[in-house]
């Protein structure tokens, strides 16, 4: 096994990247850089290319122009042992036993026999599922199989952990079991991309995250950042009529929402106080107001999917 | 490199340690073993079978008793010349120490009727006690094999033969038995005017069995036939001595020097024949296995999480070199103990006996280029075959799919198999050496002719040939394969196929 190499800042950056099949470009022009010990989240739509882009991260497909640099290394694959990879189309040699599968794949990524069985046993310990270490794939359940799968993805303790949807076909608790499992695996100091389409996992694990649509960046950076993005609202309950309070400065559109919901479109430097006042100034009842928090999952469709949505 | 062994490694353990493989392992010689077991049981075993002569001339009667005694004194024979064969000690120039009748070879009749008037096996055996090799058990008891018997006691032997033969129908049947619960096999029926009609009535409930009517046949027109030649003023003595006067003809192979036995030289053309097709058997069997299982890993998707680890060439490699060795197990398996097995039992060979033919086999097998070849030209067809399974399994997402493909494959394959009688008669003729030259061919027709000795240069041209296609065939299946198993287009089309090994 050669040297290790040093994880660097930046273990994973994409420079320009682009991957074209064809006259169809699946990634198009494509630049980002993952910082060392967070968790990256990698969100598009089905077909955005995310797959694709994660594939030429792991050297499995090779970019058409741009360059992919892995911990250091321009051909990714000479990183292989120090990198795990969860690929969206995943799957087990069924007749083999659980253990036997996770220290397989170990050993493809040059760990000891030894080492690699052991590791084995101590990761199904681990994860509840001691027990089934001497079964074959074939008998255990979905959810048991999947965690098979992800635990011979960390077995050789890889640096760079990339995750292809790794929620998909997972049970809530199970889901949750993953995201306890990427926190601690970060908190280890391991660096973990991972992509989906679902965005509360992002929004609940990502440090920063990657939003790409058709093959093209729209956002990169953390959700406060994405947050900032968007013009700030307001949310203001009333049975009585808003539309007076668009006198007060700063105060750009009033949006009727649910029965006696209305959204408040202010400008950044709004004076959130005046417009209180102004309202209990004129008699308009207050049951709620407050700032809109907006989730990762409105800025998705805004950003990542507006287009199709709107055609629809 | 390591990653290579362990994907070479995981696709040999794969196959070979399964209860199957070793269930198949064990099934060839076992096979042969109880193949032996069932001949020796049989010959035991078979029924005895007991029969009625109705004979309406009065004369055949005895006929087919003497036929019957000259039978079971050539068994008796045939029983002391293989008990000789094997316990007797021979002089050191390969004669036996026992007179004429006693020494075993000649198995005429003459010498039967000699044997059973010299006293038999009883007298044979005190003759040749002097010579018994330690240990020799007792001669096998022999039986007789036909064995006629009266008209059972409720058959009126003075009726009319139609009421006989419907009293006897029971008997024939199984529901009635003759004394000592024996079944009756047969009723046989001599018409009166055998002589003019030349024909018997055989009644039996086993018309499969045709032995005992064959025998009853022969022993009748024997009888016809001394007759006639008596008629004609020739006397039977003189026409049976006449009969026996035979010509042996000594097959001698020209090409070992100083010639070699019949039978040995028949033994070595037929050995690369059972290679050929043993090697034609492996390379498709194996082939299969292949396919089977790189479509298995495309459709329960491993192949990416095995991608993320090693390169598509390395799992190609992996998987054609795994798979050769576990073909390669199962010939060098039985080579091993072939080899082992002749050498042990092979090491006396008295000439005429089961020890030279397998000398011969031991000859052939290893004394020549036959086995290394059998392993050159199995991995050069492999490699041929196998990468385009290899190819056509990583464009299949099921077994259907490539199903298209399978079939004209092996159809591709079978298609000169007409034509190998006559590259075995004609070993270095025309059609033997065409096919020779088609590399998908090259390896089973070289094998079928390296006994005759075929020009060098033909032989090492067309394996240069074919060494030089299975590169060029690996190097574009392996396109194809890196190409397509990541793809999910569905089934793959011929189209589709050529296009990519086109490009």
């Amino acid at each position: 096994m050669a040297g290790k190499r040093e994880v660097g800042e930046f273990p994973l950056k994409v420079t320009n990247v682009t991957k074209s099949y064809g006259s169809f470009t699946a990634v198009n022009d494509l630049s980002f850089a993952v910082r060392r010990g967070e968790i990256y989240g990698f969100l598009g739509q089905n077909g955005a290319g995310k797959t694709t882009t994660l594939r030429m991260i792991m050297d499995i497909v090779p970019p058409t122009s741009g360059e992919v640099n892995v911990l250091g290394a321009t051909r990714p694959r000479t990183v292989k042992h120090q990198v795990g990879y969860l690929p969206e189309e995943r799957g087990l040699y069924r007749k083999m036993k659980a253990r036997d599968t996770i220290a397989y794949f170990a050993r493809l990524k040059g760990v000891p026999a030894g080492r690699a069985r052991a590791r084995g046993e101590q990761l199904l310990e681990e994860f509840g599922l001691g027990e089934f270490s001497k079964s074959k794939i074939e008998t255990l359940s979905k959810g048991m199989a999947q965690k098979v799968q992800l635990l011979s993805v960390i077995a050789h303790e890889p640096d760079l952990i990339i995750l292809d949807e790794p929620f998909s076909g997972l049970d809530p608790v199970n889901q949750k079991v993953l995201e306890t499992m990427i926190l601690n695996l970060r908190d280890q100091g391991r660096t973990i991309v991972f992509s989906t389409h679902v965005m509360e996992h992002a929004e609940r694990l990502c440090d920063r995250f990657l939003m790409i649509r058709k093959g093209k960046k729209v956002f990169e950076g953390t959700l406060d950042a994405a947050r900032g993005m968007e013009q700030p609202t307001l949310i203001l309950q009333t049975p009585d009529d808003p539309l007076p309070l668009l006198d007060v400065p700063g105060v750009v559109d009033i949006l009727a929402q649910d029965k006696g919901r209305y959204r408040l479109v202010i400008e950044d430097d709004a004076d959130r106080q005046a417009i209180l006042a102004f309202a209990l100034n004129n008699n308009i009842r207050i049951l709620f107001f407050g700032q809109e928090e907006r989730s990762l999952h409105d800025i998705f469709f805004r950003l990542a999917g507006a287009e199709e949505v709107q055609s629809a | 490199m390591n990653a290579l062994l362990q994907l070479i490694t995981h696709e040999y353990r794969k196959y070979v340690f399964t209860r199957g493989f070793l269930a198949f392992i064990m099934i060839i010689p076992l096979a042969g073993a109880f193949g032996a077991f069932a001949n020796k049981i049989s010959d035991r075993a078979s029924p005895i079978r007991h029969f009625v002569v109705l004979d309406e001339t009065g004369e055949f009667i005895p006929r087919i008793d003497e036929a019957l005694a000259d039978r079971d004194a050539e068994d008796t024979l045939g029983v002391w010349d293989q008990y000789a064969y094997q316990w007797v000690s021979p002089n050191e120039d390969g004669t036996f120490p026992l007179e004429p009748p006693f020494a075993p070879g000649d198995p005429s009749p003459d010498r039967a009727s000699q044997f059973k008037e010299a006293g038999g096996i009883d007298a044979a055996l005190a003759a040749a006690k002097p010579y018994l090799k330690d240990g020799a058990p007792e001669v096998p008891s022999v039986r007789a094999r036909y064995v006629r018997v009266g008209l059972p006691m409720d058959v009126p032997a003075a009726g009319d033969q139609q009421s006989q033969i419907e009293q006897l129908l029971p008997y024939l049947n199984g529901k009635k038995m003759l004394d000592d619960d024996r079944a009756l096999f047969a009723v046989v029926v001599i018409p009166a005017d055998i002589r003019e009609g030349r024909q018997v009535s055989f009644w039996t409930n086993n018309l499969i069995a045709s032995d005992l009517s064959g025998f009853i046949g022969r022993a009748l027109g024997e009888t016809l036939r001394n007759e006639a030649f008596t008629a004609e003023g020739l006397d039977v003595t003189v026409v049976d001595r006449i009969r026996q006067i035979q010509v042996s003809v000594n097959e001698i192979k020209a090409d070992q020097a100083g010639g070699e036995d019949g039978a040995a030289a028949r033994v070595r053309t037929v050995i690369p024949l059972v290679l050929a097709y043993t090697l034609f058997i492996m390379i498709t069997s194996v082939g299969g296995m292949l396919l089977t299982n790189t479509v298995e890993e495309k459709s329960n998707k491993i192949v990416e999480m095995l991608l993320s680890s090693v390169s598509a060439t390395q799992l190609m490699i992996g998987k054609l070199v795994g798979l050769a060795l576990v073909g390669i197990t199962m010939p060098a398996l039985f080579l091993g103990i072939g080899y082992l097995l002749l050498t042990f039992f092979g090491a006396d060979a008295a000439p005429g006996t089961a020890a030279e033919i397998i000398g011969a086999i031991k000859g052939g097998l290893f004394g020549s280029p036959l086995v290394p070849l059998f392993f050159l030209y199995f991995v050069l067809g492999y490699l041929f075959y196998s990468s385009i399974y290899l190819a056509v399994g990583a464009m299949s997402d099921s077994i259907q799919d490539a199903q298209s493909f399978v079939v004209p494959l092996t159809l591709m394959l079978l298609l000169p198999l007409p034509f190998l009688s006559l590259v075995i008669q004609d070993p270095n003729g025309i059609v033997a050496r065409v096919l020779t030259f088609i590399p998908l061919y090259t390896p089973y027709a070289v094998m079928l002719r390296i006994s005759a000795q075929p020009p060098f240069w033909e032989i090492a041209a067309a394996t240069a040939l074919l060494l030089f296609v299975v590169g060029y065939v690996v190097f574009t299946m392996g396109r194809i394969y890196r190409k397509g198993v990541l793809s999910s287009s569905g089934a793959p089309s011929w189209k589709e196929f050529l296009n990519l090994v086109r490009k």
